[in-house]
């Protein structure tokens, strides 16, 4: 694998999205997931831009960005829902343009918000998913019994088998979603924010379940819980504006220097220009008492609190704002730039 | 083809279990009754009015219950499937893509054909749900009367194609929009303009009225009701329903570019 190059002006270990494509290919028969020079404009506005990347069998890969940033238009294109203007995807070795329905048989999809048929009971949901997939010759029958029954037991759904899908809980959706997903003994999962609206016991039980399930299988997940993806993506990509504009290991994305606070100080008398511009120091509104006006780093805090130590100031107020990832995050999506 | 049959259960799963779905056949069934009860009098009072003025006569050249009942009952069943057809079909992709299930769909391995099949069939079976009444009218009308089940079963067959070909058009509208409303309304006003439209009584030596005449739909199904099996008729709406059918599998790939 070559080494990823660097995004100009950014300090990260980012892959031009063709690059990112490019490298990785040590073994082809591992690629499970390859797009290739993705494009897709709404009228003016370009949701995706020259989207390249792969993703390899046994690795859990994140998709992250803000809103708006060609997340979910990236997932649609990838399950064949949506056309790029340009481009290709391939599953698993099969054009999902050209060859859709059967490249399709080694994907499981988890979109955001899971509809489901209010009416079927989780097992006759799980039953026609079955069905739709061919599961067993699509009859029904064994195959497709013992299918819907695994997965029933892997996502711990039997207690709700018979509930009406329309009487389930946020939890239980999203896990049925899972099973729906599952069926087919997909080599490729797809998941739309897999932990969205969960409870924090819930989102614990189903990153584990998506690191369980990551061993044999390719994942794409696309998120904005930066802490989701430290804890189970091999591997980010940062989508801003329709574009990758940083990809590699989430612990390697950003350094240690990048540690961010979120300050109130108190000063017996105001700060001289030079101060306000080094810690961008503003007027938080009452009496001698400033704020910071952009994130700093770690030595330039230090500098900080020296600074207040020194002037007899107080500090009202301090905060480790985020990790390194986070911090990229912010710099990469909204140009913030930490000084 | 299998999976369209799957697609197919669901829909009219989803229609069963509805309470709106029932309220529709049940609408349905209500006034295809009223509509057997009101010819019935009519035959009845024709009779007794023949009777009475000495006129009336059996057999071939007398009063026939397929004339006066059972024709203008399929005639205007057919009509009322103008306002009733929209009805049906209105949920079936609009919803699915409000709710999402599109997208879900049509991430499993099924192909766009099958899709637009499957919501046709699953249409085609909520039609025959709603005609299904007809069963209860023909077996009083076999009790009291005696029709012509050769000319019945044409002017049903007739009923059929018309009800299908209403299907597609309602289908394929209900693919342009996310809206169940809107595609409701938007079939209501496709199928009036195709049964009052320009089309629908062009008659005479001008040509550009024959050719509009030539794409009207209640003159062929009226020779259905009449018990005329015109295989030019069967070709006909058979060929305008394909070619609806291509159109809403054509609109479901627009989508995709959309997205």
């Amino acid at each position: 694998m070559s080494e990823p190059e660097t995004t100009a002006g950014l300090g990260l270990p980012a892959r031009d999205s063709r690059a990112a494509a490019d490298d990785g290919r040590g073994n082809d028969s591992d690629v499970l997931i390859r797009a290739s020079g993705l494009q897709k404009s709404y009228g003016p506005i370009s949701a995706v831009r020259d989207l390249s990347f792969e993703v390899k069998k046994g690795e859990i890969v994140g998709l992250l960005g803000p809103n708006g940033a060609g997340k979910s238009t990236t997932l649609r294109m990838l399950i064949g829902f949506q056309y790029p203007d340009e481009g290709t995807v391939v599953l698993d070795g099969r054009d999902v343009y050209r060859d859709g329905a059967r490249a399709r048989r080694t994907l499981g999809y988890l979109p955001e918000t899971l509809p489901l048929y209010v009416e079927m009971t989780v097992r006759e949901y799980l039953d026609h998913f079955a069905a739709l997939k061919g599961i067993g010759g699509g009859r029904g029958g064994g195959k497709s019994r013992a299918a819907v029954d695994r997965v029933l037991g892997e996502l711990d759904l039997t207690a709700v088998e018979n509930r009406a899908c329309g009487n389930l809980s946020r939890g239980y959706r999203q896990r049925v979603g899972l099973a729906q997903a599952l069926l087919a003994e997909p080599s490729i999962l797809i998941l739309d924010e897999p932990t969205a609206g969960l409870d924090p016991n819930q989102i614990q039980d189903f990153r584990r379940l998506i690191r369980d399930l990551g061993r044999e299988r390719a994942i794409l997940l696309s998120t904005h819980i930066l802490p989701e993806a430290l804890e189970i993506c091999d591997r980010v990509l940062i989508l801003n504006r329709g574009r990758i504009v940083a990809s590699g290991r989430p612990d390697s994305l950003g350094d240690e220097d990048q540690i961010l606070h979120l300050a109130r100080i108190r000063l017996p008398e105001p700060p001289d220009p030079e101060a306000r511009q080094r810690f961008g120091l503003t007027d938080a509104g009452h009496g001698q008492t400033y704020r910071l006006a952009h994130d700093l780093d770690r030595e330039r805090a230090r500098e900080l609190l020296r600074y207040v130590a020194e002037r007899s100031g107080e500090v009202l107020e301090w905060h480790v704002g985020a990790s390194g990832l986070e911090a990229s995050f912010r710099r990469l999506t909204l140009g913030e730039e930490v000084v | 083809m299998r999976q369209a049959w799957v697609i197919a259960k669901r829909e009219v799963r989803g229609l069963v279990s509805s309470p709106g779905g029932w309220l529709v056949l049940g609408t349905f069934w209500f006034v295809a009754g009223l509509l057997l009860v009101s010819l019935l009098f009519r035959f009845r009072d024709g009779t007794i009015a023949l009777a009475q003025s000495g006129q009336l006569r059996t057999g071939e050249s007398g009063l026939h219950v397929n004339d006066w009942v059972i024709r203008p009952l399929l005639y205007n069943l057919g009509t009322v499937l103008v306002l009733f057809v929209p009805l049906l079909t209105m949920r079936s992709f609009a919803e699915e893509r409000r709710s999402g299930n599109l997208e879900l769909l049509l991430s499993q391995p099924v192909r766009g054909a099958d899709l637009v099949l499957g919501k046709f069939f699953g249409s085609m079976l909520g039609l025959a749900l709603c005609l299904s009444v007809l069963v209860v009218h023909f077996a009083v009308l076999a009790a009291v009367t005696r029709p012509d089940w050769g000319a019945t079963w044409v002017g049903l067959g007739g009923l059929l194609l018309l009800g299908l070909l209403f299907n597609a058009v309602g289908l394929w509208v209900s693919v342009l929009t996310r809206s169940q409303i809107e595609a409701g309304v938007l079939s209501l006003g496709a199928l009036l303009l195709l049964v009052i439209g320009p089309g629908a009584n062009a008659e005479g030596p001008n040509w550009t009225q024959s050719i509009l005449g030539s794409f009207a739909i209640l003159p062929r199904f009226e020779d259905f009701t009449r018990g005329l099996l015109d295989l030019g008729h069967v070709a006909f709406f058979g060929g305008v329903i394909l070619i609806l059918l291509a159109a809403a599998l054509r609109s479901v790939d627009l989508v995709r570019w959309q997205g």
